[in-house]
C-alpha cells in the first residue's frame, strides 16, 4: 500500500502570555484552548462558527468536553465570529465585511480556516493591528503559508469566504470551572484514509496533578487516554476500559534504565510566557511547548515538553490489527538522551494491542545507514554515526537528503509497565510506521529543512525530524530540545 | 521472472583437502551459465563453455524416467554417459519446477544401456517429472582445483590480477535487459596481501589461509581476458583504481567460505540474473555467501548509468571473520558491499535493516531481529519476516584504516529493496524451513529468510 503522505497544518511558536501567579492551571486551561481552538477548527473544523469537529461523536448522552462550560464559547472567550472573511496573497491582514472587528480585539486571537481546506493559513493568529470595523492586522508567523519568492518567509494568501473566531486565550485560561479530570476527546476523523477500514479512534486528555495523581487541584500535567475503536460514551470508553492513563515520562532514560512515567506536562509558572507549536492534520497531532525564559515551560529554559497522538500506518492485516493509534508524553525533557543519539524518550511510542489489556511502550526502530552488527549486539542504527562529513546523508548529484521512516517494534524491553518486561507472546517486528516523524543523525544542524510539500521536513533537533513547509521565522519553536 | 533454486548441493567430499573459497566461483559459473543463462563475455582459464570444464550440454534433457527411476536424468544432444561421469556436476534449468528441479546435482551413477545419469537429488522428496530441461555436464571440483592459478602480472604497485596475468577469472554477461556482467576471479597473493595477515593487499577476500582469494564484481566492459576496464563502471575497487594499497581493503568483496567442504544453496533469477549464494560449511570452517545483481523496488529516477543500479555484497575477510550474517559493512564483521557511484567510481553498500535508535536500552542490548523473546507474531500467526533496503554511499571507508580518513565518496541514496533475502527473527532453527504447508521460506542464519518450495534434508 502507498504510503499516505500528512497534510499538516502548523501552529508555530505561539507566544503565550503571563497568566497568574498561582497554581499551574491556568496555563493548563491555556495551551488547552489553544489545542482546542487548532484542533477544532483550523485542523477539523466544517462550517459552524461554534461547534468544533475533531472531537468525539460517539457519545449517546454527556459530552466531548468537562471543563467550564465557557471554555468554548463564552462571552468572554469567543468574541465575535464569521464566514466572510477574505485575505490577499502575501500580506498581514484580515478583512470581514460584516464589519466584526473592534480594537479591544488587539492582543486577542484570530482562529480561522475553511471547511475541507489543506491550506496551512488555517491557523490561530495573534491580533496586533485594528485598521478598522472591518479589517485587522495578524502576525502571520505562527501560520500562513510560505512563499518560496519570499524566502519562505509566511504570509497569508488570497481567499475568501474564511470562517473566522476572535477568541480569548486569556479568558480562558482563567476560567474555574474545572476539577481533577476534566478532559477533552479528540477524535481522528482521518484514521480510515491511513488505514481502510479503520475506526476514528479517540484520545483523552486529561487534566492532572504532577506524575498524574487523580487528586489535588495544581493541575499541571496532562494524561492521555486512547481509544483505539473510538468508543467514548459520554462517560468512558466502552472497550479499551482497561487501559491506563498514560503519564508524560519523568526521565529521559528508556524503561529498564531508570526511567519511566511521572512528570508534569510542563506548566509550572504561569507568571513566564513560553512558545507553543502544532503540527497536525486529523490523523495526528504533534505538541511542543518551550519557553526562552527560565520557569515557565520547566526548571530551566533547556527543557521543553512534547505531546503526539497520531494514527500510524498500519503494516498487519486488517482483521488482525484494525484500529492503531499511539501516543508519546514527555514532561519537561525535551526530546533527546544526549545530542548524537535520537532521544530514546521520543522515539518510543505508548502503543495500545488488541492482545493485550496492557499500554506498553513500543520502541521505535529506524533504517541503519552504517551497516548492521552482529545479532547479539544491537548496533546504532542513525543515532552514533561519525557524521562529521555533511556529505554522509546528502547526495550532492540527487540533491537528495536520506533520512528513513520508523517502525513501532516490540521486544522484550526490560522495565515495561505491568511487570511486563519480556512482552510474551507480543514479539512484532514491524506493526506499524509512525507518520508524525522521521529521523535522521543528531548531529546534524538543529532547524535544518529538507524536502518540499507535501514530502517537507524540519530537524527539530536530536535526530527527530517533524512534517514542515518550509518556513523560516525568526525564533527557534523548539526551544528546550 | 523465475526464481531457480540450487537446493543442497554437496560440494566434494573426496579429497577433504579444497579451499571452498576458492571453489565458489566455479559453483557460481555453472549455476549462471546453464541455469540463469549468462553468457561468456571473456575468461583466462576460466572457461566455462567448453572442456575441460563443460563435457556436454543440450536443451532436451528428461528428468525422472518413472517409477524406481525418479532420480535418473536422460541427457539429449548425442551426448552419451560413461562411467567417468560419476563425481561430475549435472547443472539443470527446469522449466516447469525452478525452485526443486534447477541447480547443482551430483552424478552418482549412470545406466550406459539407457544412457541415464543417476543425481544426487538432496530433498526430502523425488523430482517431479520433467521434460525440456536445459542442461550442462561439467567436470567435478578437482579438475577445476588442479587447474587453478593465482599468477598475477607482476606490475609493482598495481592491481597484478589483470592483462597478461593467468590467474583463473570469467566476466559473463547477466540475460538482463541491462545487459550487466559479473567477474568471478581467483585474486593472487600480492593483491589479497595474505602473506601479511591482512596487511599490503587492497582486494579481498582471502582468510589469511589460503594464498589468495577469490571475488565476485559486477559492472560493464569485460574484454576477452576476463577484465573490466581500469576506472571503468565496475566494482571491482582495486582493479577500478589499479593499485595496491591498504586503506581501500575492504570493498572487493567475495564469496569465501573457510573450510575444505560446503553444503551450496543458490538462488537466481533468470531475467535480472540476479543471484544469492550461500555455503554451509560441513566440517569446520566458516559459512558464508555472496548477493549481487540488480535490487528490487529500485529507487525511481533510475541513475543515468546502469552501473549504479548494480549491487554486490559479500565478504570482504577483514577482521579475520566471515559467515552468513545481516552484518555488513561495521568494521570487523567481515562482509560489506559495493556499488558504482553517481560520484563515478565506486562506493559502498550495505544492507539497511531496521535498528534500535540508540545502542542500548531495548531488547537487552540486541537488535529486534535477535529480541529474546522472539517468537511467532500474534497479529499474523506466523514468524514475521520484513523487507530490507539497500543503501549506497554512507559509510566513508571499510577497513578501520582510520575512522578520520574518507577513502570512499560519501553520497547515500537508496538503490532499492534487497532481492530475494527478507529479514525475520534469528531464533528459528538455522537451515531449517517454514512450518506452512509449502515450506515456503529457508532460514538461514541470523533471520536471513530465502524463498524455498517443499521438503529439505535436515
Amino acid at each position: 500500500m502507498a504510503h499516505v503522505p500528512v497534510q499538516p497544518k502548523f501552529l508555530r511558536a505561539l507566544n503565550t502570555v503571563p497568566v497568574g501567579t498561582g497554581n499551574s492551571v491556568p496555563i493548563t486551561l491555556f495551551f488547552l484552548k489553544t489545542l482546542y481552538e487548532f484542533w477544532g477548527f483550523c485542523v477539523n473544523g466544517g462550517n459552524s462558527l461554534t461547534a468544533p469537529g475533531g472531537f468525539a461523536t460517539s457519545q449517546v448522552t454527556g459530552s466531548y468536553i468537562s471543563i467550564d462550560p465557557a471554555f468554548e464559547n463564552g462571552a468572554n472567550v469567543t468574541l465575535a465570529t464569521g464566514n466572510d472573511g477574505v485575505t490577499v496573497q502575501q500580506t498581514a491582514v484580515f478583512t470581514a465585511a460584516s464589519n466584526p472587528f473592534v480594537p479591544g480585539h488587539v492582543g486577542k486571537w484570530l482562529v480561522c480556516w475553511k471547511s475541507g481546506s489543506t491550506s496551512t493559513d488555517d491557523s490561530i493568529y495573534p491580533i496586533t493591528q485594528w485598521y478598522g470595523s472591518g479589517s485587522i492586522g495578524l502576525d502571520v508567523i505562527t501560520g500562513g503559508t510560505s512563499f518560496s519568492s519570499s524566502g519562505s518567509i509566511p504570509y497569508l494568501t488570497s481567499r475568501t469566504g474564511i470562517n473566522y473566531r476572535v477568541v480569548d486565550l486569556h479568558a480562558a485560561s482563567q476560567l474555574t470551572g474545572y476539577v481533577n479530570g476534566s478532559y477533552m476527546i479528540l477524535q481522528f476523523n482521518g484514521a480510515s484514509n491511513v488505514n481502510p477500514g479503520q475506526a476514528n479512534s479517540q484520545a483523552q486528555i486529561l487534566m492532572r496533578e504532577e506524575n498524574g495523581v487523580t487528586t489535588g487541584t495544581d493541575l499541571n500535567t496532562l494524561t492521555v487516554l486512547l481509544s483505539p475503536s473510538g468508543s467514548w460514551d459520554g462517560t468512558h470508553f466502552l472497550n479499551e476500559s482497561t487501559y491506563a492513563e498514560i503519564v508524560p515520562d519523568g526521565t529521559q532514560n528508556g524503561p529498564g534504565t531508570g526511567g519511566g512515567p511521572g512528570d508534569s506536562f510542563g506548566f509550572m509558572t504561569p507568571s513566564e510566557t513560553g512558545l507553543i507549536t502544532f503540527v497536525a492534520d486529523n490523523t495526528f497531532i504533534n505538541t511542543f511547548v518551550g519557553g526562552k525564559f527560565a520557569g515557565f515551560f520547566g526548571p530551566g529554559p533547556s527543557t521543553g515538553t512534547t505531546l503526539v497522538i497520531e494514527v500510524p500506518e498500519r503494516l498487519y492485516p486488517q482483521a488482525n490489527d484494525p484500529n492503531l493509534i499511539c501516543c508519546v508524553s514527555l514532561g519537561q525533557l525535551g526530546a533527546s538522551v544526549a545530542a548524537q543519539d535520537i532521544g530514546w524518550n521520543y522515539a518510543e511510542r505508548q502503543f495500545p494491542s488488541p492482545y493485550d489489556p496492557n499500554i506498553r511502550r513500543w520502541p521505535i526502530a529506524v533504517r541503519c545507514y552504517l551497516g548492521s552488527y552482529w545479532p547479539d549486539v544491537s548496533s546504532p542504527s542513525i543515532g552514533n554515526g561519525a557524521i562529521h562529513r555533511w556529505a554522509l546523508f546528502y547526495n550532492v548529484v540527487k540533491n537528495k537528503f536520506l533520512m528513513t521512516d520508523g517502525i513501532l517494534c516490540l521486544g522484550n524491553v526490560a522495565g515495561q509497565t505491568g511487570g511486563t518486561d519480556a512482552a510474551t507472546g507480543q514479539y512484532s517486528m514491524a506493526r506499524a510506521r509512525v507518520r508524525s516523524s522521521r529521523f535522521t543523525s543528531g548531529q546534524h544542524q538543529k532547524l535544518m529543512r529538507v524536502g518540499d510539500r507535501p514530502d517537507a521536513w524540519l530537524h527539530i533537533g536530536n535526530g527527530i525530524m517533524w512534517p514542515w513547509d518550509h518556513a523560516t521565522i525568526p525564533v527557534d519553536p523548539f526551544q528546550g530540545i | 521472472m523465475t526464481l531457480h533454486v540450487c537446493r543442497d548441493f554437496l560440494s566434494i567430499g573426496n579429497p577433504l583437502t579444497y579451499t571452498m573459497g576458492f571453489i565458489t566461483p566455479y559453483y557460481l559459473a555453472m549455476f549462471m551459465y546453464i541455469t540463469l543463462g549468462y553468457s561468456v563475455v571473456g575468461q583466462t582459464n576460466f572457461n566455462i563453455a567448453s572442456t575441460p570444464l563443460l563435457l556436454g550440454s543440450g536443451g532436451t534433457g528428461t528428468l525422472n524416467q518413472g517409477a524406481g527411476f525418479e532420480l535418473a536424468f536422460l541427457p539429449s544432444n548425442g551426448y552419451t554417459v560413461s562411467i567417468a561421469d560419476v563425481g561430475r556436476i549435472l547443472v539443470l534449468k527446469s522449466p516447469g519446477n525452478p525452485m526443486i528441479n534447477s541447480g547443482l546435482f551430483r552424478v552418482t551413477g549412470v545406466d550406459t544401456v539407457n544412457n541415464w545419469l543417476y543425481i544426487n537429488y538432496r530433498a526430502g522428496a523425488l523430482p517431479p517429472v520433467e521434460t525440456g530441461m536445459t542442461w550442462g555436464l561439467f567436470a567435478s571440483e578437482s579438475v577445476w582445483y588442479a587447474a587453478l592459478n593465482f599468477t598475477g602480472n607482476g606490475i609493482a604497485g598495481t592491481y597484478q590480477g589483470q592483462g597478461t596475468a593467468t590467474q583463473n577469472r570469467i566476466i559473463l554477461q547477466s540475460p538482463s535487459s541491462t545487459g550487466y556482467q559479473a567477474r568471478l576471479a581467483i585474486e593472487n597473493d600480492y593483491d589479497t596481501g595474505t602473506s601479511d595477515s591482512f596487511g599490503q593487499g587492497s582486494t579481498g577476500p582471502a582468510n589469511g589461509f589460503a594464498n589468495g582469494g577469490s571475488t565476485v564484481s559486477p559492472g560493464y566492459g569485460g574484454n576477452s581476458r576476463g577484465d573490466f576496464a581500469v576506472g571503468g563502471p565496475h566494482v571491482h575497487v582495486t582493479q577500478f583504481f589499479n593499485n595496491h594499497v591498504i586503506y581501500q581493503l575492504g570493498l572487493t568483496v567475495g564469496w569465501f567460505p573457510h573450510g575444505n567442504q560446503a553444503r551450496i544453496y543458490m538462488w537466481g533469477d533468470d531475467s535480472t540474473g540476479t543471484v544469492f549464494a550461500a555455503a554451509r560449511t560441513v566440517i569446520g570452517g566458516s559459512d558464508s555467501f555472496v548477493h549481487f545483481g540488480l535490487p528490487e523496488d529500485e529507487e525511481v529516477p533510475l541513475p543515468a548509468n546502469n552501473a549504479s543500479r548494480l549491487f554486490v555484497t559479500g565478504d570482504n575477510w577483514f577482521g579475520g571473520s566471515s559467515g552468513i550474517y545481516w552484518a555488513c559493512g561495521n568494521t570487523g564483521v567481515g562482509r560489506c558491499g559495493a556499488t558504482f557511484g553517481l560520484s563515478g567510481q565506486p562506493v559502498t553498500c550495505i544492507y539497511s535493516l531496521y535498528n534500535a535508535t540508540v545502542n542500548n536500552g531495548e531488547f537487552s542490548g540486541q537488535p529486534i531481529r535477535s529480541s529474546l523473546n522472539a517468537g511467532d507474531n500474534a497479529y499474523i500467526s506466523a514468524t514475521e519476516l520484513v523487507t530490507v533496503d539497500l543503501l549506497a554511499g554512507t559509510l566513508d571507508n571499510t577497513d578501520g584504516y582510520s575512522e578520520n580518513n574518507e577513502v570512499w565518496i560519501l553520497e547515500g541514496r537508496r538503490l532499492g529493496r534487497c532481492p530475494m533475502a527478507r529479514l525475520g527473527r534469528t531464533n528459528y532453527g538455522n537451515y531449517q524451513t517454514t512450518t506452512d504447508p509449502n515450506q515456503s521460506w529457508f532460514h538461514l542464519v541470523d533471520g536471513i529468510y530465502m524463498p524455498w518450495q517443499g521438503p529439505i534434508l535436515p
